[in-house]
Formats: C-alpha cells, structure tokens, sequence
C-alpha cells in the first residue's frame, strides 16, 4: 500500500493533462498502466485482482530503431472470498515487443510482436484508456489479438490517419498467454486494416484477417468493421464482425458473428455515463451472448479512471458473467 | 485543488473566445532549413506525426503549458480541439509509446528556446523580432 | 567409614575427574571463548564498519539516483532558457521539501553561471571551481567548502552534467550535503568510528564535538591496537568505497576495556559457576558412587549374611544389567553351587558322620568285639594255655602220680613188711642178744653202743613211722594231685567245695606251714554243682596269692557260707594287701606285681574267667597293709547255656 501511494505520489506531477513522461531519459520513454478489478460475478467467487500491471519502455533512436517493448503482470490476484488475502501469483508476459522502422513519414515497417489492428478496443486496451472494465466480446475473442511477425502501414494523410496496413505472422505468437478453454493460439496470420480515419474526433477501420488456429484443423477468416467517434458531449463507439469458421470440428454455426455498441456521456463532477449492449453468436456454441452493461466513471485527471458497472447477461458467457465490476486504472 | 484548476479552465475555454485572440507566429530556428510550413503540416509536426525535417533532423515542437491561454487559443486553432480534449488523445499515443511534446513555460522561454536549440518549432503570441536567431514559419491569423 | 573404602575412592576420583574436566574445559573453552570473543569483536567491528559504510553508502548513492531521475525530468530543459520561467527553481524547492534534502540543490547553465536553486539568494553565482568536474558525467566532491557558501561547514556536493537529448551539455546539476549531516550519523556510544583515507593517510576519528584528524602511518590498516586519547581500542577497517573520486574505508573502534567486557564477565560468571556446582557436583558424586558401590556392598553383605547363617539359600537380590550384576548373579550362582555341595557335602558328611560314628561305634563294637574276642581269645588261650598247662599238668600230674602211685604203693606197701621185718630184726637183735656170751655181748653191747642201738631202734620206729607217714602223706598228695588234676574236669560234678579247698591246702601246705594259721569256718557242706577242677584252681591261685601276701606271719581265714542259693567262699587274709588303684588291675591277664619270671600274671585272671564261667562272681575287698579279701560267689545250682 505505502509503494502504491508513492508510486501516486510521485506520479502526481504526471497527473496533468498533456504533460510530458514521468522519466525522461535521453531518448528512452517509460510508461505503464495499472489496473485494480474488483469483481462480483453471480455465479464466481468476490474477487479483487490486479488485472494489469504494464510497462512499456519506448525509444525513438532514429528512423531505423524504435523499439518498443510492453511487459505485463496480469492475473494477479489479491483477494478472493473464501480464499482471503493472497500475492503468491502473478503470470508475466510480453505483450509487445517490436521494432519501428520509419522509411519515410508515410512508410512504417514495424518487426516483432505487435497488437493486430482489427480492433481499435484491441489496439487500445490499456484500462485507463477505456471506458469499462469488462471487454466487448466482439473486440478480442474472435481472432488473433497479438501478431508476432511484420506489418507494413502506408499513411495516406498523417493528419487525419488515413492509413493501410498489411501483416503477417508467419509462423505463431511470441510469448502467447497460456490458453484458457475459451481462447485460441493462432498460426499463421494474414491480414490488412484500412483506416479511415484516425485523428482526434474519430476513427473508422475496415478489417480483414486470416488466420491458422494452433494445434486445430481450423482456420478462421473475419471481417470487421469498427468505428469510435468523440464528441463534446458523448463518445461513441461500435464494433461488428463476422467470422467465418472451418474446422473440423463440430460447429452449431458456421460463423462467429457479433458486435457491440457503446455510448458514454459525460456528466458534472468528472462523471460519466457507460452504457453498451453486445450481441455475440459463437461458432461453437449454440446459445448466443447477449451483453447489456450499464457503468458509471469517475475520471478526475485523464489517467485516472474509477469504474463501476453492471453487467447482464444472457445466454452463452464469455469469460465475465452477470454481476458487478468496479476498477481503477492508472496511466503513468 | 485541481477541481478549481478544471473549473477555472472550462471558464478559461469558454471565456477564452471573449479575450483578445492574438495571432499566433510559429517560430524556429533562423538556421532551420525550412522555410515555412503548412498548417496540415504544423498540425502534423505538433501530434508527433511528423517527426522530421527534410534533411532528416528531428523536429521537436514545443508546447507552451496545457493551463496557457495561447496554448489553447493554438490547439483549437490547429486541431479544432481543447487542450483538454487533446489529453486523451495523448494518453492514445502514450499507449503507443510517443510523449506528447515538451513545454516551456512561458513565451518568452520558448523564445529563448528555439534560439539555442536547433530544430525546435515554437509558438508565441507575440511577434519576435527576425533577426539572426529566429524566424518565422508560419503566422496563424485570429 | 574405611578411609580405603571404594565410596571414597570413587567420589574423590569422579570428583577430581569432573573437576579436572571442568577445568580443562572451562580452560579450553575460556581460551576459545576469548579467541572467538576477539574474532568475533574484529567480526563485529568489521560489520559495524561496512554497515555504516554501506549506510553512507546507501545516503549517497539514493541522493545520486534521485539525482539522475531529476536531471531527466522535463523542468530541466529549461537550461536551454536560464530557467526564466523559474520552472527548474520551483522544482528544486519542491524536490528539497519532499525528499527533505539536508543540502542544495543548484543548476548552473551551459556558462557555468547558477540559474536555479533551492536556495535562497544565490542566483547569478559562477560554478565554483570545486565542481567543475571537466569530463566525468557525475562527479562526487569529498569533504571541501566552496566560495560562496559557509566556509566553516564542510559539504560534500554530487554533480552532475545536464544534456539534453541529442545535444551537448547544456548544465551542471549539484547537490550538496553538508558533511556534518553525513558524519554525524556515525556517533555512536558504543563504538567510534572514523574515515579512513589511505591516499591522504589520513583518520578521520568521529567524535561527538566534531571530526578529529589524525595522521596515520602506512602500517595504520596492520595495526592490532590504536591509541587515542590515550585510550586503547580495537579496530576494523571496512572495504574501500569510492563514490565520484572520493575512496575512503570506515573504520570501526571500540575501546578495548568494552571489548574486553564480556570476557571478564565470561571468566567471573566460569568461576562463579564452578563454585555453585562443585558443592552439589560432590554431592552427586557421593551418591553415584554410593549407587554404584551399593550392589557390591549388599553383595557383601549377602555373603556375610551367608557367612553368619551359614544359610547358603540366601541370594544377592540383582536388579541392574552392569558388570556387578553380573558378578552378583555369579555369585549366585556359585552360593548355589556351593550349597548344593554343602548339602551334598553335609549329606556326605552326615553319612560319614553316621558312617564314622556307626564306624566308631563299629569299630567300637569290634573293638569291644575284638578285646571281648581277644579277651575271651586271650582267656581262652589263658584258659586254653591253663587247660592245656593244666591238662598237661594234669596229665603230668596225673602220670605223675600214677607213676607215683605204683612206687608210693610199693613203698606203702613195703612200709608194713618193713616194719615186720625191723620188728623181726628186733627180735633177733634180742635173741642174739641173748645168748651172746657176755664178752660177745660186750662188743656186741658196744657195737651197739656205736650204732646207737637204742636210739637206732627207737629210731627205727619212727623212721618206719615217719616212712609210713610220709608214704601215707605221699598218697595223700597224690590224691590230692588227682584231686586237684580232676582230669575229668569238662564235666559237671556236683562236690563239696570244702574237699576242693582242702585239697589245695594240702597242696600248698609246705608254703604256709612255717608262718601261716589257716581258720577254716566251713558253713556250707552242700553241694555245688561246678567244674570242680577249675574251681580247685581258684581256690589254689587265691590261696596262692594269700600266702605270697602274707610276708611274716599271718593268718589266712577261710569262710564258706550259704548266701541266697549262692555258694560264698570267703579267703581272706592279712596280709599286704592291694591298693586301691591295683584293685581293678589285678584281674587282667599278664598283670602282676612280682618280678618278670616269678608269675605269669594270669592267675587271677584266669579264676576270673572260672567263675564268670560259673556265672559267679570274684570280688575283691582289699586296703593297703589291711589284708585281701576275695570273695567267691558261684551259683549252687549252674544252668547250662
């Protein structure tokens, strides 16, 4: 508790908006994230978890070397009811690691493991970055979230993003995550965003990927299409997909298909109002998930968000069930 | 503390247009090879997208404090969006790894920047003599 | 107790082991003790000195960090500007309240001149030369005092170059510290402690007034001992740290008194100690060895249980399983041999007991046996001898006087003729006589008168007489002999024992008839069955003996009574008599009071065994000088057995 005050105390001067990095060194940037989940799901245990614990170290050497890298604690849990106090497990990972080579303003070939563009929830899911503890199902489950391999972007306008990119992960994950019953490892993996735009006020992205799931006959191809807008007095956002699924195994569908959409209001005292419903048809299942959540935020300084929501749902559950969640995230 | 600071800005944003609104001079280095650029550009160059000039020297642009008047009257002006608006997208591009960019805290400061540090772009309300050390890229008319 | 005794023996050596031991210990232990307490005080001393170095160490190095996290935080490129918008002095102030620097905080521009600080009134100042450290990046700056500050604190200061990114260096970042704060956290009660420069050789000794420095020489680090304030101490060095271009050691002292401490208090609790436990050590000592000498006591005392008892049953009572265990159950073991042998032995001599008793008694019997054998052996060789002496003197006597006899007869029976014949003789004598003329009868007469006619004529009678006599007296004897010889003497006779005693009166009467009277008062006249013969030997031994008592004159009494349908014949006589420790002597055979060859000794004995025959009885009544009296008592009647 005292490091995490220090660590607050110490990042208060970074709490201003726009202000530059916590630690400046030569040319070298280091940030991070935290997120504090409290969950009380109906039908799992009261837990309290420290969801995410990321930092990322960035370097903007030259044109020719910008590494990135994002290590993450994740899963740690803290307190669960019936289990009581606990800090014996933590599971690490790299989340990225890659290397940007700008050829010119336009032309970025970036090499390593990098967060695959279908999804600009997935590009930007950093907790103090969204506006709701629980992810849309539509934004990470359907195809590879992570690629490890090259992706090519050719900006059209720098200003207002409009963008293409193209990768490719030949071979698989780099430091995947452990598999839970519910997530896939993929292979190969082809795929291309066009961005529409990317700027300030908003951001609308095509997207089409390939991909080979690890260790089953399958191979998935989504299409999606996903849009944010941010406005004066709400943000808004949405997410549709489709996957078509060839496996051999036995599917109730032949696709995944879904989407979400999501409004948030700002309201006095730093306030705002969370509401999204989800709809979401696994491939594998026969029952569909159908997501409705209602959240409120408490966003004093723009890196510091406190969450609390109700989520419902009905049908099929993936990963989070019905109940209650609160968070706090941190961007430092 | 910081919730007079935010109330005190929101009147700031709202009472901003009221206060005289100066023209905004980007300002460089005399011995910057450019010559002049353009709005997309400056835009560009002050979201960290453009990070060099032709002859591959980095640009560094510098901010006047998020709680200055001029910064604000310039973000609006270049990106049609608050100081505080443009946090978020800061906090979207920290994710990625970019800073937004360094401030100094007064014009007169960032004046004396840009004459003693080479490719650095600044804005001042005020028009700085052209002499050796400075010059003007671009004026931003009120 | 026995001043031998084992308990003693035992205590006084286990109490001199274990006080030996302690000692020994006690000295081993001491010694290691002080060994180790000096190691440990070196151990210590150096710990104390590298932890206080690592203290100063861990001061300076979290200043230094800080130091390079705050030369990158974004206030610091105002350099560029001289901190015009005073954005790096307020950092400055802020840094030095929140991390409640004891020292300054100052930033010098790219022209060495201050801009910055979280002082107070000293903008515009040039770098002092002190912390122009030319090349190095960081720099820490020993002990020194610059221009524009106090000269009389000494202060350590970091500094540090400033760079922007990609550019030269645009400033110089400098925390001082003041000295004092550093080396006042080094005053402690218990231990000194000081910096030791081995470049300077010099000994910066921490005191509580302020720091003392001492010159030291190069042998300062092999040193046991340090004198100061003519105090001893011990001391250690701590390993070299250098921080920018200081190096210097911390080195720990204590003095030695204090280092000493504990091992006086070591040696006086020892000898406390040793003095509280010899006591109950001898106590205990005692009483072990009383435990252990307590079966051996009751062995003994078991064995001198048996010894009084002799009750060889008794048992050593074994409790334990140790050597004296084992010798108790030996022992044991062997009492139970030994009683089974005792009993066996006592068996054996019981029966050897019974055995020699029986076996005296035996021997007794036999010897009984024997001398009654012997006796009856030697009185019937006595007898035998007698018998056959007597049988053959019978015989002898009896041939004797049967030879006697005829001659005796012829003579007695010439004695008449003869006496016809001298009386015829006579009568021619007288004839002639008468008618010799008378001269014829003159020479006759005178022839006469020379033969001694008269007295030969009255002699002749009683020469005649006198023959006749004694031919008479010679038959007498000789039926007397005969008498005496009974040669028929195996028999039973029933005779008057007068005739028998009569007899043997006659037989010793040339003995006795000079000197001795015998009073004969026969009052018995019956008969008595009896071996008349050996009866007659009695009476002649007895008699025999009277007359050979009687030196002079005397008289022997004979008296024969009736008593009780038993014959008593008293012979008594006054003679010498016999005294009274012979009395009982006189009946053994070959016991005699005459010279060797005078008697055989066995007379006596023999009648002895005459009358025991008789189933009679001889005693004797006797005094010295007061005469013998022998009584024989024989059965009238003697029934045969």
């Amino acid at each position: 508790m005292r490091y995490f005050c220090t660590i607050l105390l110490c990042l208060m001067p970074a709490f201003s908006w726009a202000d530059s990095s916590f630690f400046k060194r030569e040319q070298w940037d280091f940030s991070g994230y935290l997120k504090l989940v409290f969950q009380a799901p109906n039908n799992q245990p009261t837990a309290i978890e420290m969801d995410d614990l990321s930092l990322f170290v960035s370097a903007h050497i030259n044109r020719w070397f910008n590494p990135f890298i994002e290590a993450e604690l994740y899963s740690i849990p803290l307190w669960e009811s019936g289990q009581g106090l606990q800090f014996n497990q933590a599971k690490f990972t790299i989340e990225r690691l890659y290397n940007d080579i700008q050829f010119d303003e336009e032309n970025t070939l970036r090499l390593g493991k990098f967060l695959s563009p279908v999804s600009r929830w997935n590009i930007l899911h950093a907790a103090p970055l969204v506006w709701t503890t629980n992810r849309p199902i539509a934004t990470r489950y359907s195809f590879a979230n992570y690629i490890s391999g090259l992706n090519i972007r050719h900006e059209f306008d720098l200003f207002s993003g409009h963008a293409l990119e193209f990768y490719w992960q030949p071979y698989q994950e780099f430091y995947a995550k452990p598999t839970t019953k519910q997530d896939r490892h993929y292979q190969t993996v082809l795929g291309a965003a066009w961005i529409l735009q990317d700027d300030i006020s908003a951001y609308y992205a095509f997207n089409v990927q390939y991909a080979d799931v690890k260790d089953r006959r399958e191979n998935r191809t989504t299409l999606s299409f996903d849009a944010f807008l941010h406005r004066d007095y709400f943000d808004f956002e949405t997410q549709w997909l489709v996957t078509f699924v060839d496996s051999n195994q036995a599917q109730h569908h032949a696709q995944d298909w879904g989407g979400y959409t999501q409004f948030s209001v700002p309201i006095p005292l730093d306030l705002h109002i969370i509401s999204r419903y989800e709809h979401f048809q696994f491939s594998d299942k026969t029952v569909a998930n159908n997501t409705l959540l209602t959240g409120l935020v408490y966003r004093p300084y723009s890196k510091l968000s406190l969450k609390l929501e109700w989520q419902q749902t009905w049908g099929s559950v993936y990963k989070n069930g019905t109940g209650l969640y609160a968070s706090v995230a941190v961007l430092f | 503390m910081k919730l007079k600071y935010l109330l005190l800005c929101f009147i700031f944003n709202f009472l901003a247009p009221v206060t005289c609104w100066a023209d905004i001079y980007i300002i460089t280095h005399a011995e910057t090879k450019v010559p002049s650029i353009s709005r997309k550009e400056l835009a560009a160059i002050y979201l960290l997208k453009k990070n060099y000039w032709p002859d591959d020297s980095p640009i560094v642009p510098l901010n006047l404090p998020a709680q200055n008047a001029l910064r604000e009257q310039f973000s609006l002006d270049i990106f049609k969006r608050s100081t505080r608006e443009m946090g978020e997208y800061w906090n979207k591009m920290s994710f990625k790894g970019v800073k937004p960019p360094i401030t100094q805290a007064s014009e007169q400061a960032a004046l004396l920047f840009i004459q003693r540090v080479p490719n650095t772009i600044a804005y001042v309300g005020d028009k700085p003599p052209e002499n050796k050390q400075v010059k003007i890229l671009l004026q931003l008319k009120n | 107790m026995n001043r031998h005794s084992l308990v003693i023996r035992l205590t006084a050596l286990s109490t001199l082991l274990i006080v030996l031991t302690v000692i020994i210990l006690s000295s081993v232990v001491y010694y290691g003790f002080h060994n180790k307490i000096k190691h440990q005080v070196q151990r210590n001393l150096s710990e104390q000195a590298e932890f206080q170095v690592n203290k100063v160490k861990q001061l300076l190095q979290t200043e230094q960090t800080n130091l390079l996290a705050w030369r990158t935080s974004s206030e610091m490129l105002d350099i560029v500007v001289d901190d015009l918008d005073k954005r790096i002095q307020s950092e400055l102030i802020n840094l030095k309240a929140n991390y409640q620097l004891p020292g300054e905080l100052y930033v010098f521009n790219q022209q060495d001149l201050l801009i910055a600080s979280s002082q107070q009134g000293a903008l515009g100042q040039s770098l002092p030369i002190e912390w122009q450290n030319g090349l190095h990046d960081v720099d820490f700056i020993a002990p020194h005092t610059v221009a524009f500050l106090d000269r009389t604190q000494a202060i350590t200061a970091f500094v540090l170059h400033i760079k922007i990114p990609g550019m030269e260096k645009m400033g110089t970042l400098v925390l001082t510290h003041p000295w004092q704060a550093i080396w006042q956290q080094l005053v402690f009660d218990d231990y000194q402690f000081a910096f030791y420069h081995e470049a300077l050789q010099r000994l910066d000794l921490v005191t509580e007034s302020g720091i003392v420095y001492y010159p030291v020489d190069t042998d300062f680090k092999q040193q046991e001992r340090w004198i100061f304030n003519q105090q001893a101490y011990l001391g250690a060095l701590s390993n070299t740290y250098q921080i920018g271009q200081l190096n210097f050691q911390v080195a720990a002292f204590i003095s030695e008194q204090e280092a000493n401490k504990p091992q006086l208090e070591v040696l006086k609790e020892l000898n406390i100690a040793a003095c509280i436990v010899i006591l109950p050590i001898i106590f205990l000592a005692i009483a072990l060895s009383h435990r252990f000498i307590a079966p051996i006591k009751k062995l003994t005392d078991t064995i001198k249980c048996i010894e009084a008892s002799n009750d060889l049953s008794l048992t050593v009572a074994v409790n334990s399983k140790d050597e004296v265990a084992d010798l108790a159950r030996a022992f044991n073991r062997m009492i139970d041999h030994l009683a089974k042998a005792f009993t066996e032995r006592e068996k054996i001599a019981i029966e050897l007991e019974d055995l020699n008793q029986n076996l005296e008694q035996k021997v007794h019997e036999r010897t009984q046996e024997l001398a009654n054998a012997l006796d009856q052996l030697k009185s019937a060789q006595i007898q035998l001898v007698q018998s056959e002496k007597m049988t053959s003197l019978g015989q002898l006597v009896a041939g004797i006087a049967h030879e006697i006899n005829n001659p005796i007869g012829a003579i007695y029976a010439n004695v008449s003729p003869l006496k016809e014949y001298v009386s015829d003789l006579q009568e021619a004598v007288d004839k002639a006589q008468s008618l010799l003329p008378e001269q014829e009868l003159a020479s006759f007469s005178l022839f006469l008168d020379e033969i001694d006619y008269d007295f030969l004529q009255e002699d002749l009678v009683n020469l005649l007489t006198s023959q006749q006599q004694a031919a008479e007296r010679i038959k007498k004897i000789v039926l007397s002999l005969r008498n005496f010889s009974r040669l028929d003497q195996g028999e039973l006779k029933q005779v008057y024992l007068e005739e028998g005693i009569d007899s043997t009166l006659q037989l010793l009467h040339h003995e006795y008839k000079l000197h001795i009277t015998i009073e004969k008062d026969y009052q018995l006249n019956q008969l008595v069955e009896c071996y008349a013969s050996e009866l007659n030997q009695v009476f002649m031994n007895i008699l025999a003996n009277a007359i050979q008592a009687i030196a002079d004159k005397g008289v022997i009494r004979i008296h024969t009574y009736l008593n009780d349908a038993q014959a008593v014949v008293e012979i008594s006589d006054n003679g010498c008599g016999i005294p009274d420790n012979l009395k009982s002597r006189i009946f053994e055979p070959f016991f005699t009071t005459k010279e060797i060859g005078k008697g055989t000794g066995l007379g006596l004995s023999i009648s002895y065994g005459i009358i025991q025959k008789h189933e009679g009885s001889l005693s004797i009544d006797a005094a010295p000088n007061q005469g013998t009296r022998f009584i024989i008592r024989i059965p009238l009647l003697l029934t045969k057995n």
